[in-house]
């Protein structure tokens, strides 16, 4: 039987598969569902400091294999975070990531010092695909601020700091590397695309914003092609999402380098999707021989194409 | 008990009832087990398996169940490519299923007389509730339940059978008079509330413009009541906060945040009053989002 196990940075993962933020609330909900103690990760949804009630509906519009979503960081705050749903999620059988969005690079740092202070907690996830205030843009697209971010966060606290990458650059390896300097442990990518949809009846949106974040198989191609260029940047651990949806997938992923996959718009469709995916990347394995994932981790062949 | 299962369902029986209506069987011995439905709930059911695209899955309120047979049956409209997909399985085909869902009706006290009022497909959880009153009747206290059906037309009103299985003849009103009363369900409603003496509690559901104009009578009447919402949703688990609307819970926490609550896990059921139906009508969102 082949072994799934990964190590990603610091941490020890019993399988490459991991729930990404927003797709699992605080793993509750789920609960019956998913049993956790079959993945390797959960990533919680973002966490800000104070409770956010998010945007206003229509939240999610389908696209062609897609779709759009401006949920607008819907939380419960920190305070409630740490007080009810981190307690709950004490024992639950998988490393818990924490995802965190401030407005300023201070208040990423203060979130990840309150939050890697915390009982229960494997690693922070920077989610820095936000709007932010003192930079008017997404810190993720400018290299310096994310560096900064990054710094003083690590600074914060001693738990690892993963840094959330979004695809919406001109050069991802240079926000990669960003980060690395910064001192993460690890990058997780790709956030959501911007995308838009115009309903023809009403002449609006579909969403209740203008713009919002498209995801699943529609974005695979370009997640594949932003991860497998962020691990020829940098040393350190990637763990690539974007559109996974079957286990085909997940090793297309971990053959261009990524040490864990993330799944989320799957489970939407298909709750067992994560679990399926395990399964089939130990399939995957037994099939040809291999006894670890870490035989197909980055042994994608380079065409020796420019590009 | 679990909150919800997700299962490969067998279809059983699909019948075409009216123009792009579908009655549909599943098998679902699973969801019977584990997490039976009562009224009000929904089943998530993908399109197709196979496909990517459409992708998500859609929320179709459950029409009845029979916890002997392990046997659920919905009533599907076909509106978009993903109710068009779900409505031309045959028997012998799966379904992936995840279910049961949302919030069911509340008991209302039996003194009450239950006035159920239905737009087009929205008769599903209603006829679901009617049956299950039926069944649970006892002899001694019957119980007075009406169920008040609206359709554009007649044609658009269910055939195959589907309303004689209702308790009692449904009582129809359709906008060209075509059959039953001239004009809305809610018209209709308030037609033979005049009539009503004894105390009265009204449960809806259908069309947003239809629902709002049920609670603006509501209200104004200072009548009790709880109205089934239909929205676009992504996992309809409560995880993604996707499938919101604005509304204030009287007497309940929401998981949505300030001013918000979620259509699966809030709802579908809320209680008339909760749901913010002048901040949905400024948004375009009286319409079908997006297809089914």
């Amino acid at each position: 039987m082949a072994s799934l196990e990964v190590q990603f940075g610091p941490l020890r993962l019993r399988n490459p598969v991991v729930a990404v933020s927003g797709t699992f609330a605080y793993g509750d909900e789920y609960g019956d569902l998913v049993p956790l103690d079959r993945l390797g990760a959960i990533v919680t949804k973002t966490v800000t400091a104070l409770p956010r009630p998010g945007n206003p509906p229509p939240r999610v519009a389908e696209t062609p294999s897609g779709m759009l979503n401006s949920i607008g960081l819907s939380n419960v705050g920190v305070r409630e975070f740490l007080g009810r749903k981190l307690p709950a999620l004490q024992g639950c059988g998988t490393h818990v990531i924490v995802n965190v969005a401030g407005r300023t690079a201070r208040e990423f740092a203060d979130l990840a010092g309150e939050v890697g202070g915390a009982e229960g907690v494997s690693a922070i996830e920077l989610n820095l695909s936000c709007p932010n205030v003192s930079h008017g843009m997404d810190l993720a697209t400018d290299p310096e601020a994310t560096e900064e971010v990054v710094r003083l966060a690590v600074e914060a606290t001693r738990t690892p700091v993963l840094a959330k990458l979004t695809p919406n650059v001109t050069d991802i390896a240079l926000v990669a590397r960003a980060a690395e300097r910064g001192g993460a442990a690890g990058i997780s990518l790709i956030n959501t695309l911007v995308g838009m949809s115009v309903d023809l009846a009403t002449f609006r949106s579909r969403l209740g914003t203008n713009t919002g974040g498209l995801s699943g198989p529609a974005i695979r191609p370009v997640a594949l092609a932003a991860v497998w260029k962020a691990v020829n940047a940098v040393r350190i651990p990637v763990l690539g999402m974007g559109g996974i949806a079957r286990a085909e997938d997940a090793v297309e992923f971990l053959l261009v380098g990524a040490r864990a996959v993330g799944v989320g718009t799957a489970t939407f469709r298909r709750p067992s999707a994560m679990e399926e995916i395990a399964d089939g990347i130990a399939d995957f394995l037994a099939a040809r021989g291999l006894s670890s994932v870490d035989e197909i981790i980055g042994a994608y062949v380079p065409s020796a194409a420019a590009k | 008990m679990k909150r919800a299962v997700q299962e490969t369902a067998r279809v059983l029986e699909n019948r075409t009832i009216g123009p792009g209506l579908h009655w549909l069987a599943l098998a679902a011995p699973r969801l019977a087990a584990q997490s039976p439905p009562l009224p009000g709930q929904f089943l998530h059911m993908l399109p197709d398996e196979e496909r990517s695209d459409p992708l998500l899955c859609r929320p179709i309120s459950v029409l009845d169940f029979d916890a002997g047979d392990g046997r659920v049956e919905v009533y599907l409209q076909v509106f978009g490519e993903g109710s068009r997909i779900l409505a031309a399985r045959g028997p012998g085909d799966p379904l992936e299923i995840i279910g049961s869902a949302g919030r069911a009706f509340r008991d209302t006290p039996p003194e009450r007389a239950l006035y159920l009022v239905a737009g087009g497909v929205g008769l599903a959880p209603l006829y679901f509730l009617a049956r299950r009153i039926a069944a649970r009747a006892q002899a001694a206290r019957p119980r007075r339940v009406e169920l008040l059906l609206g359709a554009r037309h007649a044609g658009l009103l269910p055939g195959g059978g589907l309303l004689e299985r209702l308790p009692q003849p449904p009582r129809i009103a359709t906008d060209d008079g075509s059959r039953g009363a001239r004009g809305t369900v809610v018209a209709l409603l308030e037609q033979l509330l005049e009539r009503e003496e004894g105390p009265v509690e009204v449960a809806g559901c259908g069309p947003s413009p239809m629902l709002a104009a049920l609670e603006r009578f509501l209200a104004r009447r200072r009548l009790p009541g709880q109205v089934s919402l239909e929205q676009v949703m992504g996992c309809a688990m409560g995880a993604c906060q996707g499938c919101v609307v604005p509304a204030r819970l009287a007497d309940r926490g929401t998981g949505a945040g300030e001013g918000y609550a979620r259509v699966c896990t809030e709802g579908p059921v809320f209680e008339a009053g909760e749901v913010d139906w002048d901040a949905l009508a400024g948004r375009g969102l009286f319409r079908h989002a997006g297809g089914a």
